[in-house]
């Protein structure tokens, strides 16, 4: 029989995105699809700012095709994996989901809005003429996303690809951690993590065990992309900038040297001392080719603009080589470091002087079309797009 | 979330209301009776689990998929949908869910092998893919399902049961996949349950056949069961797969258990017997004081443990060979010149 019947009713009863909401632009692309910013038509009079219609971003998913006849094969791995986790996750500092809505043959996951992200944030602070972040921001921001990554972990959700791009914050200053496409459950993996996704994480905030090669991954690869990131709000540039190697044929995983070097340059070589079962992760015999390197964290963190010794402790637990070692979001949300002055807040833009520009948005996108001319409400931003290839060097 | 099942989904939107599962079988039992709809969906449970099996899924796999089989049917009816499409959907859903990601045309070639000898199967990659949406809608998005096994398993730990026993209460829930149970009860009240029917009820007739046929292996139920001499916990058959006196046993147990009286107190649960089964796998008295002590509702547990005995009763005398005619009378409709039963359904005309 068909379903022709069954389709009609569900379809008919179906609300249109433009009935609900008015597209105020186009964000930006990936390979998953676009995100559009929106407003929504209904006022939420149960809000203190009743005449603030609320903002969103809406994500819409690229069809999951295969091969060159491009057969439609159902919605991907990934937007699988963020519909059924953010569907689940509540969370302060986790970018919400409102809704997911199907219309034009797509999924579009209609996010809370985020006016900034820490990429954009990073940038900002970099242009040559202003200066480095001030450290009630950087230790509110860093609190904040290890609170959510905290939430994410006791839920035994690994986010495996944590990265200044996917730090979103809010016009208040909340850290909301974004982009759960990588995530996955971790807890009783019905396959091992590596037989799925044999790459995750950035290569600058990939974790050392990833890059050795590593089975048996845990949470703590997302505490390395803390480290780093944290290190990067400092200093405004990544500290472990390598050059990915790349893939030559689809069934391998190149060997990152260059990315290990980056970190062995600043943490020394790992040892067995330092990381007991460093001679069990799969390309350990590579080791053998690295030039021997002394550990110049402490020395490189006293050239920083961050005094505290607090914070240098806390970024050495969180760049610890050894996975069960590493410290985990728990602890470090407890660690002594956050006891100190400043202490960090909710509003990690408080009392800071710095304008942010607004996320930007075009109207060139052809695909949803905005439905509402407000473009002009929105300033141009002075970032571009090149912000991370024009960064200043602050350590050299 | 995965850590706690009282914010999920599952808790908060998906423990449903008889009421709206029985609204939503109403027009097919216009056409059908309830046993008889009972067997056909437990044909296509039947047919989600070969799947599984022939793919090589781990039993959550399976559980999940069927629970968003229910799940779809507690919003529809099977006359006005065709249940092989929603099923393969399901199989197709699950898998990426559950991380065992398979290609759509091995589910489809998979389907049209179960389906052969029942209409076959006559949709392509495009409806699959096209369906998928459709069901994602009636799940609301709410795609990760709890299951009972994890509970079931982490009890048997804490009470140190014999893993024969475990390996029952395992096949016991996996027969629990085939009543609704999973739409009204929380899984570890269903994992409960599972150890209630073994430890309990079952122990109890296993006791009182023991008693008269001289003793058995001292190893409580699930000795004389047919299956393999390794338990494997992750098998995916149940009770009924296995042997057949299992299910006698069973279906004379469900008039033998009792709610308790109004003060929620063990004593209407039968013990008289369980001094004779000192040494055996479970001691039948702890068993019954340990139900006493949770603090769950075990009323609640009794109602799971009915449900899933009476289900036996019904498995009794399925036959897959009526299920083509029984399909053939819940999908009346597409005759044209059919005359219906109850006229007054038929006023669209």
């Amino acid at each position: 029989m068909n379903m022709t019947e069954y389709k009609q009713k569900r379809d008919s009863c179906r609300q249109k995105i433009a009935s609900k909401y008015d597209i105020l632009g186009f964000i930006s692309s990936g390979t998953y699809g676009r995100v559009y910013k929106a407003k929504s038509k209904v006022k939420y009079d149960f809000q203190d700012n009743a005449d603030d219609n609320k903002e969103y971003a809406i994500k819409k998913f690229k069809p999951d095709k295969e091969g060159e006849a491009a057969t439609y094969i159902g919605i991907s791995q990934s937007a699988c994996r963020e519909i059924a986790l953010c569907r689940e996750l509540h969370h302060e500092n986790i970018v919400g989901l409102e809704e997911v809505l199907l219309e034009d043959k797509s999924i579009h996951m209609v996010f809370e809005y985020a006016e900034h992200d820490l990429l954009q944030i990073i940038g900002f602070h970099s242009h040559p003429e202003r200066k480095f972040m001030s450290e009630y921001t950087i230790k509110s921001f860093l609190w904040q996303l290890l609170n959510g990554v905290a939430y994410l972990h006791a839920n035994w959700v690994m986010h495996r690809d944590l990265k200044p791009a996917n730090i979103l914050v809010t016009a208040n200053g909340v850290v909301k951690v974004g982009d759960l496409g990588l995530a996955r459950l971790f807890y009783k993996p019905l396959q091992p993590l590596f037989n799925g996704d044999k790459v995750v994480v950035t290569i600058w905030y990939r974790a050392p065990e990833l890059l050795l090669g590593s089975r048996h991954y845990t949470k703590a690869i997302d505490i390395w992309a803390i480290g780093c990131i944290f290190a990067e709000l400092i200093t405004l540039r990544p500290i472990f900038k390598g050059e990915e190697a790349k893939v030559e044929n689809k069934k391998t995983v190149p060997f990152q040297k260059n990315q290990l070097q980056k970190i062995f340059d600043i943490l020394g070589n790992p040892t067995k001392e330092r990381w007991p079962t460093i001679d069990q992760q799969p390309e350990y015999p590579n080791l053998a080719s690295f030039r021997q390197t002394p550990n110049v964290l402490r020395s490189l963190y006293q050239q920083w603009p961050i005094k505290s010794e607090q914070g240098c402790n806390l970024l050495a637990a969180m760049l610890e080589y050894d996975p069960l070692k590493r410290i985990t979001a728990e602890e470090a949300l407890n660690h002594p470091y956050f006891q100190e002055d400043p202490k960090p807040g909710l509003d990690s833009f408080a009392g800071q002087p710095v304008e942010f520009p607004l996320r930007r948005i075009t109207n060139e996108d052809k695909d949803m079309r905005a439905t509402a001319n407000v473009q002009k409400t929105h300033p141009v931003p002075a970032v571009k797009d090149d912000r991370l290839t024009k960064r200043p060097r602050v350590d050299a | 979330m995965a850590a706690n099942f009282w914010t999920s989904s599952h808790c908060t939107h998906w423990i449903l209301d008889r009421r709206r599962v029985a609204d939503a079988m109403k027009e097919d039992l216009e056409y059908v009776n309830i046993d008889t709809l009972t067997k056909i969906k437990m044909w296509y449970y039947n047919i989600i689990g070969k799947i599984g099996k022939r793919l090589q899924f781990r039993q959550q796999v399976v559980a999940t998929a069927i629970v968003y089989f229910k799940r779809f049917y507690t919003k529809n009816s099977m006359r006005s949908t065709d249940p092989s499409l929603v099923a393969a959907t399901c199989i197709y859903l699950a898998c990426k869910i559950e991380e065992c990601p398979q290609h759509i045309k091995h589910i489809i070639q998979e389907m049209k092998h179960a389906l052969a000898n029942l209409g076959g199967f006559d949709y392509d990659t495009s409806k699959v893919a096209e369906f998928e949406f459709y069901l994602l809608e009636e799940l609301e998005f709410y795609l990760i399902v709890y299951h009972p096994y994890r509970d079931l398993t982490l009890i048997a730990k804490d009470l140190k049961l014999e893993e024969s026993n475990l390996q029952t209460a395992w096949f016991v829930l996996n027969d629990s996949y085939r009543t609704d149970v999973c739409l009204f009860y929380a899984p570890h009240m269903i994992a409960l349950a599972a150890l209630y029917i073994i430890c309990v009820v079952h122990a109890e007739q296993y006791n009182d056949n023991n008693n008269n046929n001289g003793g058995g292996s001292g190893h409580s139920i699930s000795s004389g069961s047919g299956s393999s001499s390794n338990p494997n916990p992750m098998d995916d058959s149940g009770i009924l797969g296995h042997n057949n006196s299992h299910l006698a046993q069973l279906n004379s147990a469900n008039s033998a258990i009792k709610a308790p009286g109004a003060g929620g107190g063990s004593q209407n649960i039968p013990t008289s017997s369980s001094s004779s089964s000192e040494g055996q796998g479970i001691n039948n008295r702890n068993m019954v004081q340990w139900f006493a002590d949770l603090n769950v509702d075990i009323e609640e547990i009794i109602e799971i443990t009915q449900e899933i005995l009476s289900l036996y009763s019904i498995w009794k005398d399925y036959e897959e060979e009526q299920v083509p005619a029984m399909m053939q009378a819940l999908k009346m409709e597409f005759d044209e010149n059919y005359e219906p039963m109850t006229p007054q359904h038929e006023t669209m005309q």
